[in-house]
């Protein structure tokens, strides 16, 4: 058995500093048996660091963990695991060629004689397992065939199975929706009174304060608060978070959108699944397009964008002329810029600057007969960066070390520079802090009011009823529902997000 | 972690560099170039090396890898290094223009052996090389004289040098002057290797299965050549006729699973080579001449007597006490 | 704000990528110094100006293929066919000197066949239907082959005055081919940091769908990237056939990995995104000094592979990771 301390595990005075900055300063924490504590923070505050030294990824410089009723100067993975303490990524690490009983038991596998694994007790054992978390999946499944949901369930058993008594889950719910989410939280409070400590970060506030009995607030590497979960609210907080009041409920826009129509999109069909999609935006507006993943929100930004151009039918008309772009670059030269989900991936080149970034849809404008004016690029993105609030204001500085908030913010200037007329976003504020995306949010109304035109899309509720003039709901590639975000609750958009079609097959 | 790899990395580079560096230079230092990892250069070097220590001199080594920049920049260093005279098997005598223009500014002469290029010759110290245009040609006359009809085929080294095509076409004129009304059926290029000749003579057999006697440009080459007709149950009943006269083919003519070869040691080719370019920079031979290199056709019946490319040293040293090789006027082509 | 955090805590997500960079960048010097030191110790005569121009001399064809090399790493590609290109252009260079009697029609052809060649591949390459490796591989065994149909598989010998000058010439003691390879390094260096092709390479081996994303027509910029390595390897053809007086089919033995193996050991590492020529200068002189040093302290032959293996070997594993 473990220690009788009803703490799971504490940790006193842990300091770390990278290249002389401090990265987490003197953080003194602690979670009890069968607490489930919540810890938040803006990007760069020092979660993933701090997470990282609880799991022993990461020694800190000093200070200690006491796992136990045991002390260390620094945990090593092994060491971490053998003490109880196991971390699942929203992404959990898992072999996906393995099943899921194999997973579970990977490295503590049932055994016959002669070391042959026994393949039926194990998957007896994980049934069994399974089934007292309450968890019902398939054990004989490859992990590959599930959906993240399951995996992360799967990480979790995987952690019973070793008997973690600390459970660290980093944004958990990043990539689940509703019902998924609400699932895993039984699931953690389940654990919670089995004994387990639970520490639990992510941006969702509400999911915080939800689930946590207490809750410990991270800014510029100190700890800022540690409050009860129960007497917390959104926007005491978002206040400690970011250091300052914001409001918990995000303003709306006041300006309205002028009448001319910019975008005209009639009948048009994808082989990106499109179906018929008609549609007209005016200049100054901004349109929020949702739906379940395949309704073909990302279908119709791929369209408009100039991603999808093979088999496009019917007709679009940008600012009065005729719209077809065969390429993205016939696209840009409409005005029209495609900023996409995956930033890392398909965004910004990491081995570039931030200047270089910034610049890279609009060279010509920089350059003559082929030759760059460099110190007209640094002038140029050493003044984005001050609009958009780009931290830090080094413009030779390579986007990799920027946090994600502001590599969003850099890609959204590479727009704006590129002299965008139209913008299309996916996910504009994915994985960035609550400041940040208000930050986001506010630039993106900013160009709106100069007579920009912005369709975005989003399974953010409320990002979707905070920008969006009008929000689309689309299903089956087809615009299902036009709602006025005025008023609307984000239960509301949820349910129309989530409604089976009403109209009839044929 | 990444200090040791670091410490480590640095310690093998300073042991390279230094370990090799601490030999002295003797009283006459020669440079020995060789075009590539060949055996054929390596037993000269050999050879070479035995009998620059029975005559008290220094012999540095040097291989071009077979790239004609490397040969160059080899017998720039050599000069630099301030060698008395250069032995070359070279890469390619056609580019060793900008080599003998810079060894002739330093006053070092520089003898190649095999390849022939007139422009260079009287420039040189001395060039000692077979008669390329009729390399193959006793082969070709030897083994017409056991194939009078039937069909042939021939396998040769890497194209672009000259030698593997001059080869193989004399190869095929020893063939008809021997009167045999033996045909051709399939000529192929195997780069000189095993492996490559062991595939091309499996891909003729199967093509050709009538096929009596194949020639291969290089013993290496026959090798693999009596190994596919080993492998197709044939041995025995087709001929095999090789050139160079290399140990591994010597062996197999020994074993009777090949015919004959056309021998042309590098041991004693180089031995005569070294020794005569000594005399060139003491004056006592003519720089400038043409020499023929030592050849012999080697079957079953000769073996005894064969000079072998892997030299004995007291095969040295008799090599030492034969008269000198007298120049002689350069192989022209055959007439067409 | 929280800049020095945020900035930190991406940084630690890219272990070691500040702190060795600085060392890093320097270790090819203490390399390249370090078997000056050692050559010199051993062999004085290693630094007269006679034998330090012949080494510029030598590696010179290899600095202007590895400089046009240089380009393609960084834009994530690779040109394995550089060797081969290089035999062509040498003999279309000679060939065309000996029918015509023109060195201007020669000097014309051979750069004209490394750009056809290069413009080839790079339509290949955009296709994208293959690695460049691959696609590469297969360019230069054909182009092997072509050499050999080219040349009859003999030596084209003769290029009058292009050899007077390659070959024999210099101007204030300095070689014809080394200006040559000054002249493309500077090209090259000026391409990278002051073009909008040079920035677009950058961009592609960076990062190719944010590249396409961003407007750039990605398949255009490849084949113009693949075209002006072949206008180097062009050019160094038309070079080595004057230093050689002849055309060689093998005269480009070797030249595609001692090129990569150059541009690597200057930092340019092979998934692309960042790279320096400068750097590729750095590789070049490492490969022609490790050869001047063994044949300057009497190593012998059979030694040389396996010691300039693992001088390779041992500046690629001292050099920074990115």
């Amino acid at each position: 058995m473990q220690s009788e301390t009803p703490l799971a595990i504490q940790v006193q005075g842990v300091t770390k500093s990278f290249l002389g900055q401090r990265a987490l300063d003197d953080i003194h924490f602690e979670v009890a048996r069968g607490e489930v504590h919540g810890l938040v923070g803006k990007n760069g505050a020092g979660k993933s660091t701090f997470m990282k030294i609880l799991s022993g990824a990461q020694p800190p410089d000093s200070g200690d963990i006491i796992v136990g009723g045991q002390a260390f100067k620094a945990l090593n993975p092994a060491e971490g695991r053998a003490a109880g303490i196991a971390i699942v990524y929203q992404n959990p690490e898992l072999h996906l060629d393995l099943s899921v009983a194999a997973n579970i038991f990977l490295g503590a596998e049932p055994r016959m004689a002669l070391g042959i694994i026994d393949e039926k007790a194990m998957a007896r054992q994980a049934s069994e397992l399974l089934a007292r978390l309450g968890l019902n999946l398939p054990v004989g499944r490859r992990l590959g065939d599930l959906d993240i949901a399951d995996r992360q369930q799967v990480a979790i058993a995987k952690a019973v199975r070793e008997k973690a008594h600390v459970l660290l889950l980093d944004e958990p719910t990043a990539a689940l929706n509703k019902a998924q989410a609400e699932f895993l939280f039984n699931l953690i409070r389940d654990l919670a009174r089995q004994g387990m400590a639970i520490v639990y970060v992510s941006h969702h506030l509400d999911e915080v304060l939800a689930i946590s009995d207490r809750i410990t607030v991270l800014r510029n590497g100190r700890k800022v608060a540690l409050v009860d979960g129960k007497g917390a609210d959104k926007e005491g907080l978002i206040a400690m978070i970011v250091g300052r009041t914001l409001d918990a409920v995000e303003p709306r826009r006041l300006d309205k959108p002028r009448a001319e129509a910019f975008l005209v999109m009639d009948g048009v069909s994808s082989e990106g699944g499109l179906d018929r999609v008609s549609l007209e935006v005016a200049k100054g507006e901004i349109v929020g397009l949702t739906g379940l993943i395949g309704g073909g929100a990302n279908a119709l930004a791929a369209v408009i964008g100039g991603l999808d151009h093979r088999h496009v039918s019917g007709a679009m008309t940008l600012g009065g002329r005729p719209y077809a772009p065969r390429a993205v670059r016939e696209a840009i030269a409409r005005g029209v810029l495609f900023i996409p989900e995956d930033m890392r991936g398909r965004g910004l080149v990491m081995s570039l600057s931030i200047a270089k970034n910034i610049s890279l849809a609009a060279l010509r404008s920089l350059s003559k007969l082929g030759w760059l004016k460099l110190a007209k690029e640094t002038g140029v993105a050493t003044a984005m960066s001050e609009q958009l609030d780009l931290n830090p204001r080094a413009p030779s500085r390579e986007v990799r070390f920027l946090s994600g908030g502001n590599q969003r913010k850099a890609l959204l200037g590479r727009a704006i520079f590129a002299d965008g007329q139209l913008f299309v976003l996916e996910e504009p504020t994915q994985g960035v802090d609550v400041e940040s995306q208000r930050q986001i949010h506010d630039h993106l109304r900013h160009l709106a009011a100069k007579g920009a035109t912005i369709v975005f899309v989003s399974t953010d509720l409320e990002e979707l009823i905070a920008l969006a003039d009008r929000i689309l709901v689309l299903r089956g590639g087809r615009i299902e529902q036009s709602l006025s975000p005025e008023g609307l609750d984000p239960q509301q958009l949820l349910a129309a997000i989530q409604t089976q079609s009403t109209r009839s097959l044929n | 972690m990444m200090i040791t790899r670091r410490a480590l990395a640095l310690l093998a580079l300073g042991t390279a560099l230094v370990a090799p560096g601490l030999a002295q230079a003797a009283e006459k230092t020669i440079a020995f170039m060789r075009g590539g990892p060949d055996p054929y250069y390596q037993y000269g070097m050999n050879a070479a090396q035995a009998a620059a220590d029975k005559l008290g001199v220094k012999l540095i080594t040097y291989s071009a890898n077979n790239d004609p920049t490397q040969e160059l920049a080899n017998v720039q260093d050599a000069i630099t290094k301030g060698v008395d005279g250069i032995l070359i098997y070279a890469v390619s005598l056609s580019s060793e223009k900008a080599a003998i223009a810079q060894a002739k500014k330093a006053g070092v002469p520089i003898f190649f052996q095999y390849g022939y290029d007139e422009s260079i010759l009287a420039d040189s110290a001395g060039i000692m090389q077979i008669d390329l245009f009729r390399f193959g040609e006793p082969v070709g006359e030897a083994i017409g004289k056991l194939l009078p009809e039937g069909e042939y085929a021939t396998i040769t080294g890497k194209l672009g040098r000259g030698d593997a095509e001059a080869f193989a076409q004399s190869f095929k004129n020893g063939m008809a002057k021997s009167g045999s009304k033996a045909v051709s059926v399939a000529d192929v290029a195997a780069d000189w290797d095993r492996q490559k000749a062991m595939d091309a003579a499996s891909q003729i057999l199967t093509a050709h299965p009538n096929v009596k006697a194949i020639y291969a440009a290089n013993d290496d080459m026959a090798v693999g050549v009596a190994i596919a007709i080993d492998r197709a149950g044939k041995t025995g009943e087709i001929l095999i006729g090789g050139n160079n006269g290399a140990p591994y083919g010597v062996e197999l003519i020994e074993k009777g699973q090949m015919t004959l070869t056309g021998s042309n040691p590098p041991s004693i080719a180089s031995v005569h080579a070294l020794r005569l370019l000594l005399g060139v920079i003491d004056g006592t031979v003519k720089p400038g001449q043409f020499y023929y290199a030592p050849t012999q056709v080697i079957t079953k019946d000769n073996l005894a007597d064969a000079a072998p490319w892997d030299a004995k040293p007291e095969m040295v040293t008799k090599w030492l006490e034969e008269p000198l090789p007298q120049g002689a006027a350069p192989p022209v082509p055959p007439s067409e | 704000m929280s800049s020095p955090a945020a900035t930190v805590a991406q940084a630690i997500r890219k272990p070691g990528g500040l702190r060795t960079l600085d060392i890093g960048r320097y270790t090819l010097l203490i390399v390249l110094l370090l078997i000056v030191v050692v050559t010199a110790i051993g062999n004085p005569r290693f630094l007269s100006v006679n034998n330090l121009m012949n080494i510029l001399f030598q590696v010179s064809a290899l600095g202007i293929v590895a400089s046009g090399q240089t380009i393609l790493l960084i834009a994530g590609g690779l040109d394995l066919s550089v060797g081969a290109a290089l035999s062509v252009a040498g003999l279309a260079t000679a060939l065309t000197i000996m029918s015509t009697g023109s060195v201007t029609l020669g000097i014309l052809a051979g750069v004209a066949a490394g750009v056809v060649v290069g413009t080839i591949n790079g339509m290949l390459v955009a296709t994208n239907r293959a690695t460049p490796f691959i696609i590469t591989l297969g360019t230069m065994t054909f182009l092997q082959g072509v050499a050999i149909l080219m040349s009859g598989g003999s030596p084209i010998n003769g290029t009058g005055k292009l050899f007077d000058v390659f070959g024999l010439g210099d101007f204030l003691g300095v070689p014809w081919p080394v200006y040559a390879m000054i002249v493309s390094i500077l090209a090259m260096f000026l391409i990278l940091r002051f073009t909008t092709l040079g920035r677009y390479a950058f961009a592609i081996g960076g990062n190719e769908e944010a590249a396409r994303l961003s407007g750039i027509p990605v398949r255009r910029i490849k084949i113009a990237l693949y075209a002006l390595s072949g206008l180097f390897v062009g050019a160094a053809g038309v070079i080595l056939t004057g230093i050689l007086d002849s055309g060689l089919p093998s005269m480009g033995t070797g030249y595609e990995l001692r090129a990569i193996a150059a541009v690597v050991i200057g930092g340019t590492p092979l998934i692309g995104g960042r790279g320096t020529v400068i750097g590729t200068l750095g590789g070049v002189l490492l490969l022609g000094l490790v050869s001047n040093s063994m044949n300057l302290l009497g190593v012998g032959a059979n030694f040389q592979s396996a010691v300039l293996g693992l001088i390779i070997t041992a500046a690629v594993l001292l050099q920074k990771k990115t």
